[in-house]
């Protein structure tokens, strides 16, 4: 583990600001656990990515100004992490580059803020080498559930799936496709979206059982958990956050 | 046919050939420069490099396959291409002619032109010769009939051709090639695609399973190839690698059955072939994507539909949902230019930009951030309507003013809820949600509201 507490400003996010409430509260305790400096600022709203993926790029820009003007005056040092627990938004956040590639001195800004954004599972692995676990996740089977965004875009695959060993659950092999959240996907072409859902839960309900499903990604458990609310099942969506947060319900007696 | 059915035929055919792609591509996955990734990018740069030059490279290779005794003929756009093909065709006095699989052929819609000029013209790739009989076309630029239940075959070919019922694909293969076998030794002309034209050699090359390409190039006195500009490379040398990755990505075979490569007619001193050889170039839009930088890549594709087979909408609508030739994430791409942004933005849209695709394709093309491409030229040409434009600058708006946020996320909380879920309300965006998934409530403090209350002083008391 580090020497010095390493100071982590939260990038929350605007969904779970708002509907990730407890995912956000066990990404706060389990960065306090873990020994960080957290901070959180209430300047911060999205990342712009539904206007990005819809092809509004000038209501992303806008956004993405104001994203890269909150954080850098928040950085105080240049060792500083910006973390968040929703992986796709951490992966828009690696966007900016190229979105405002016209605009010299928003990249000077990229250049200093963008290469400080972690998702919490990728700082926890990567930065902070946690190998050791708070909970005791033995008796659960978790199917986890990849982030499209987070694996392809920001390299998120295997520590999710370290953390949750390491807290002794049994992981299923869960296959890595799309759960067809997709943002504005979602709403647009509903019907596509959801026949995508239904075959990622059908594979997980039907096929294998599971205690909890879980992701890095919020959007995507909006997604998910919206489905699973509509069958009758056991099985219950959590963020990756709250299933290592001996704080959160699933641990509470 | 029922939906589902076809549905189930499309899930299961791409997947399994998707399975088996991934299988044959982990095996070349080492780390040295020679394996699965170091070839991606080495076929990437060679397309790179021939892009940045292809007029020299159409110029090398068609002085090559002239000087091989074939003749080229540079079609700039689809009526261009089939004229050309027509006037060869009139002057063979041809009645027959037998054709091996080409998407080129399709995109000009080359069929229906020479049926209505009276020509019988037989597709002799099994999957295309099914889709013939049903006056189909193609829903997959590979596994053109995967959408059909192979039950629905056996049907078929048990009605026409007295085949029986749980017969084997292989029967079923055998019973189409009796059925073509005399219109082989019938047809005047063969038109076949290309899966590479080779610039210092001035060949073709045709990759396939099932041996009717070979017979469609080689049997009739007259054979046309019709391939696009894109098809380029630059040597010889460079086609291992591409063979490689094209029969992996493709199929998930280490190498497909077989490779012909032809270059110009039958010479005096060999046995067979045809004694005239047509290459026609087709460019129909593709020196637009060639002009423009953020498409450009679009052509270093090779058709391998390895992004077709693990795209999860694709494998959920089939390919007759995108309406034209190329489907899947190649055609969302591609579509839009060759038809015009107008008649296609809409299929950029259909994709929750996994990203699949972009993992898959042998060559790297960007394919989602090339979906994000054609959404923003669709949003700037006011394709999307001015509600959506209108949903779009509030969105901005309140995301980067920290009173209209504080505002809109506590509003939020009179949405009607109950037992924590919101409750189904007829607004727009919401209903389309509610209409398969439930959505929380947004009741309840959000959590800069519990930041405040709680965490911040918890925080301070830990001395941080
Ligand atoms: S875009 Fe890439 S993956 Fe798709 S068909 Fe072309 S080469 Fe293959």
């Amino acid at each position: 583990m580090l020497q010095t507490k390493p100071r982590v400003h939260l990038f929350i996010t605007c969904v779970a600001d708002r509907l990730g409430v407890s995912a956000a509260e066990s990404t706060v305790n389990l960065l306090r656990l873990y020994g960080c400096d957290v901070q959180f600022s209430e300047l911060q709203s999205c990342c712009g990515q539904p206007a990005y993926n819809a092809g509004h790029h000038d209501a992303a820009k806008q956004v993405a100004r104001y994203w890269l003007a909150t954080y850098d005056k928040l950085l105080a040092s240049a060792d500083d992490y910006i973390v968040t627990p929703s992986g796709s938004c951490g992966a828009m956040i690696h966007h900016y580059k190229d979105l405002l590639v016209d605009e010299p001195s928003q990249i000077a800004i990229c250049n200093r803020v963008l290469p400080r954004v972690r998702e919490l599972t990728q700082f926890l692995v990567d930065d902070l080498a946690v190998t050791q676990s708070f909970v005791n996740l033995s008796s659960f089977t978790v199917a986890y559930h990849d982030s499209c965004h987070a694996m392809r875009n920001m390299g998120v695959y295997d520590q999710p799936r370290a953390l949750l060993k390491s807290a002794g659950a049994t992981l299923i092999d869960w296959d890595s496709s799309c759960c067809g959240f997709g943002g504005l996907f979602s709403v647009k072409l509903p019907q596509i979206s959801t026949a995508m859902l239904d075959r990622k839960l059908d594979s997980v309900t039907n096929v294998m059982s599971a205690d909890f499903l879980t992701s890095t990604d919020l959007g995507c458990l909006l997604q998910l958990d919206g489905g699973l609310q509509r069958r009758s099942t056991r099985l219950r969506t959590l963020h990756i956050a709250e299933l290592l947060d001996p704080a959160s319900v699933v641990h509470a007696k | 046919m029922a939906k589902a059915e076809k549905r189930g035929a499309v899930l299961r055919g791409t997947s399994m050939v998707d399975s088996r792609r991934k299988i044959a591509c982990a095996e070349l996955d080492t780390d040295d420069p020679a394996g699965y990734q170091g070839l991606r990018n080495i076929a990437a740069s060679i397309k790179d490099t021939v892009l940045a030059d292809l007029p020299t490279y159409l110029e090398t290779f068609a002085n090559n396959a002239e000087a091989a005794g074939a003749k080229v003929h540079f079609a700039s756009d689809a009526a261009d291409a089939r004229e050309t093909i027509q006037d060869i065709i009139r002057s063979k006095g041809a009645k027959v002619i037998v054709k091996s699989k080409s998407m080129v052929s399709e995109e000009i819609d080359l069929n229906a032109a020479l049926e209505l000029d009276g020509y019988r013209v037989i597709e002799t790739d099994l999957g295309e010769f099914i889709l013939q009989l049903e006056h189909e076309h193609p829903s997959h630029i590979v596994l053109p009939a995967v959408h059909k239940p192979k039950v629905e075959v056996e049907r078929m070919f048990n009605k026409l051709y007295k085949s029986p019922m749980g017969a084997s694909a292989d029967d079923l293969a055998q019973t189409a090639r009796r059925v073509i076998r005399q219109d082989f030794l019938d047809a005047e002309v063969g038109i076949s695609g290309g899966n590479f034209l080779v610039a210092d050699t001035g060949s073709i090359v045709i990759v396939e399973n099932e041996g009717n390409a070979r017979l469609t190039t080689s049997l009739p006195k007259c054979h046309i190839a019709i391939v696009g500009i894109e098809k380029i490379i630059p040597s010889i040398d460079d086609l291992p690698v591409f063979l490689n990755l094209l029969s992996r990505s493709a199929t998930g075979q280490r190498s497909t059955v077989f490779v012909s490569t032809i270059t110009g007619p039958k010479t005096l001193d060999e046995p067979d072939g045809p004694d005239e050889m047509h290459i026609v170039l087709v460019d129909n839009r593709r020196s637009t994507i060639l002009a423009d930088e953020k498409l450009r890549p679009i052509l270093r594709c090779i058709r391998c539909a390895a992004c077709v087979n693990t795209c999860p909408v694709y494998q959920q609508i089939g390919g007759h949902a995108y309406g034209w030739v190329y489907t899947g994430p190649i055609g969302a791409i591609l579509d839009p230019v060759l038809l015009g942004l107008e008649d296609a933005y809409h299929l950029p849209y259909a994709s929750s930009l996994c990203g699949a695709c972009t993992e898959v394709c042998p060559v790297k093309i960007p394919i989602d951030d090339i979906l994000v491409e054609h959404r923003r030229r669709a949003v700037n040409a006011s394709l999307t309507g001015p509600v959506e434009a209108m949903a779009m600058a509030s969105f901005a708006t309140v995301m980067v003013n920290h009173n209209l946020y504080e505002a809109a996320t506590r509003l939020a909380a009179v949405m009607p809820s109950s037992n924590g879920r919101m409750s189904r309300l007829p607004l727009p965006v919401i209903t389309d949600w509610q209409s398969s998934r439930d959505l929380p409530a947004m009741k309840g403090p959000r959590f800069r509201d519990i930041w405040k209350q709680r965490l911040a002083s918890a925080g301070a008391n830990n001395g941080s």
